[in-house]
């Protein structure tokens, strides 16, 4: 359960208990499928392409670019410190993601610019993953 | 694929209602659909008894386990013979002209009432706010990220100036000529104009959307009424509306697995090819929309989706008062989501019927004949379009 004073901490359910254990140990893992190869973000129990259930997991780069943004000024919940980043950002491996952008005056972010993964603790079981310029 | 669906039974709108919109405390979302259904049962000159049809979606503040059997209850509406509840978002209003479409067809029910009704301004918690921003995303990996529903549509917004050379004030002008014609519609909130400056200068609530690129939140119900063309002939209070093309899209639900903007517009603009097929219409026969504008940018990328202009086009295609009345193509005639009042897109059917009955006194369109109506749910995540026309 998260007070007013965090921002929502992620549950875990079955397809994402991996993903999350990563997080905890720096590591922005994401499913591959063993029948077509299909690399999947957000975790799944089946191929969006081929509906294998024969998934299995690899370690992801971490870095990748923005392909958009938007800078909030009203926060989804009072835990939220404005004015933060939210932004969309496409991995080397070919997937998107939805993140914060952190580490930098909320201006300087651009389309296309530069980031890789960093990941803030919030509880003893849960670090989330967030980006940061390169 | 062909579709000869809407020739084999003609279905028409033969009844609309509206209640007062705006800031009304103290009724519930079951008493604004009662109040709407009324409405448009007398709009109709029919009788409660005539209705063998009903489909409603979904009420923000009150949960309700089957809604559409729970309002109808509520109103003591029988016989009923076809009845659902839809819950696609935004685009479920317009989408309820073609469930109804399809259960007349079926010979399942002649008579259909559509209604919506909700206080989500005065009846919703900041809980239930806060609730309903997290529907908008996944709850793992987005949520925690605290998107706001302006800022899916921001996010939209940044990458189609990027793309294309959008800019910030041809999105202004939509809020502006929308503001227009909301200050010539009775029942509508927002009464004072609207300059490019004003939009400008208003708070940025989702970079790049200021306060005046976003949509209201208001109370209030409303209701349409569809009948097979049979049915239709027997009610003499106004000239039916019919239904010519309609259908659907979608490319994906949370805004992360969305395609790129061109992709995604593609795929609208192919739903809508389908649609315009079946009313065997082009673009250019089109007198009027009335476009689903949760934001500006939605207003945009829909004009460009339906395919009025080209992907990309549309910054330029709002500008000169194109999309205003007396301009190429009025858009939002009653002042839209952004101006009038928030009801998921019902009032804009009801303005469609409104002017092609020609009874859009003040701010009709000279000869409308065909309109077009589109819907919009999640961050842009499923799509519907209706093409109505006074012609069979």
């Amino acid at each position: 359960m998260s007070s007013t004073n965090t921002t929502p901490v992620p549950v875990p359910r079955p397809e994402t208990i991996h993903f999350w254990e990563g997080c905890k140990v720096g590591e922005f893992r994401l499913q591959k499928c063993n029948s077509c190869g299909k690399i999947i973000f957000y975790p799944r129990a089946i191929c969006t392409e081929c509906m294998s259930q024969d998934l299995s997991w690899i370690k992801s780069t971490g870095k990748g670019q923005v392909y958009t943004f938007s800078i909030h000024f009203r926060g989804a919940t009072p835990a939220f410190k404005t004015p933060y980043v939210v932004a969309l950002v496409d991995l080397e491996e070919g997937v998107r993601v939805m993140t914060n952008i952190i580490n930098c005056d909320v201006n300087d972010v651009k389309i296309g610019m530069n980031v890789k993964v960093t990941f803030e603790s919030l509880t003893d079981e849960i670090s989330l993953p967030k980006f940061e310029p390169v | 694929m062909s579709s000869d669906f809407l020739n084999k039974t003609k279905v028409c709108l033969v009844g609309i209602g509206e209640t007062e919109q705006g800031k009304i405390p103290n009724k519930t979302s079951l008493q604004f659909h009662s109040e709407a259904a009324k409405l448009a049962i007398e709009d109709a000159g029919i009788s409660k008894s005539d209705i063998n049809g009903v489909i409603t979606a979904f009420s923000f503040v009150d949960q309700t386990f089957m809604h559409c059997t729970t309002f109808a209850e509520y109103m003591g509406l029988q016989p009923k013979f076809a009845f659902n509840s839809m819950a696609i978002g935004g685009s479920t209003a317009t989408w309820m002209i073609a469930q109804a479409a399809l259960y007349i067809n079926a010979g399942l029910a002649d008579v259909v009432l559509c209604v919506r009704g909700d206080n989500t301004l005065s009846g919703l918690t900041s809980d239930g706010m806060v609730a309903l921003i997290k529907e908008m995303s996944h709850l793992e990996l987005e949520y925690p990220y605290g998107l706001m529903t302006p800022g899916g549509y921001g996010m939209l917004a940044q990458r189609h100036m990027h793309d294309y050379g959008t800019k910030s004030e041809q999105l202004a002008q939509i809020a502006v000529s929308t503001r227009k014609h909301a200050l010539l519609t009775p029942n509508a909130m927002m009464k004072k104009p609207l300059t490019i400056d004003d939009v400008m200068n208003s708070m940025v609530i989702c970079s790049p959307l200021h306060l005046f690129d976003c949509c209201l939140v208001s109370d209030g119900g409303g209701a349409f009424i569809v009948a097979s063309e049979e049915k239709a002939k027997t009610m003499t209070k106004n000239k039916p509306v019919y239904l010519r093309g309609l259908a659907q899209e979608s490319t994906h639900q949370y805004i992360s697995q969305a395609p790129d903007i061109d992709g995604l517009l593609t795929n609208y603009r192919k739903a809508s090819d389908k649609a315009f097929n079946m009313a065997g219409l082009e673009r250019k026969d089109i007198d009027v929309a009335e476009i689903y504008d949760c934001f500006t940018i939605t207003t945009l990328m829909s004009i460009e989706g339906v395919g009025f202009c080209g992907i990309g086009e549309g910054g330029s295609f709002v500008e000169n008062g194109n999309i205003e009345l007396g301009g190429g193509l009025p858009v939002n005639t009653h002042g839209g989501l952004l101006s009038q009042a928030h009801l998921g897109g019902m009032l804009h059917i009801n303005e469609a019927v409104r002017q092609l009955r020609g009874q859009a006194d003040g701010r009709q369109v000279p000869n409308a004949k065909n309109c077009v109506v589109t819907g919009n749910g999640g961050l842009f995540s499923a799509q519907s379009i209706a093409i109505l026309s006074n012609e069979a």
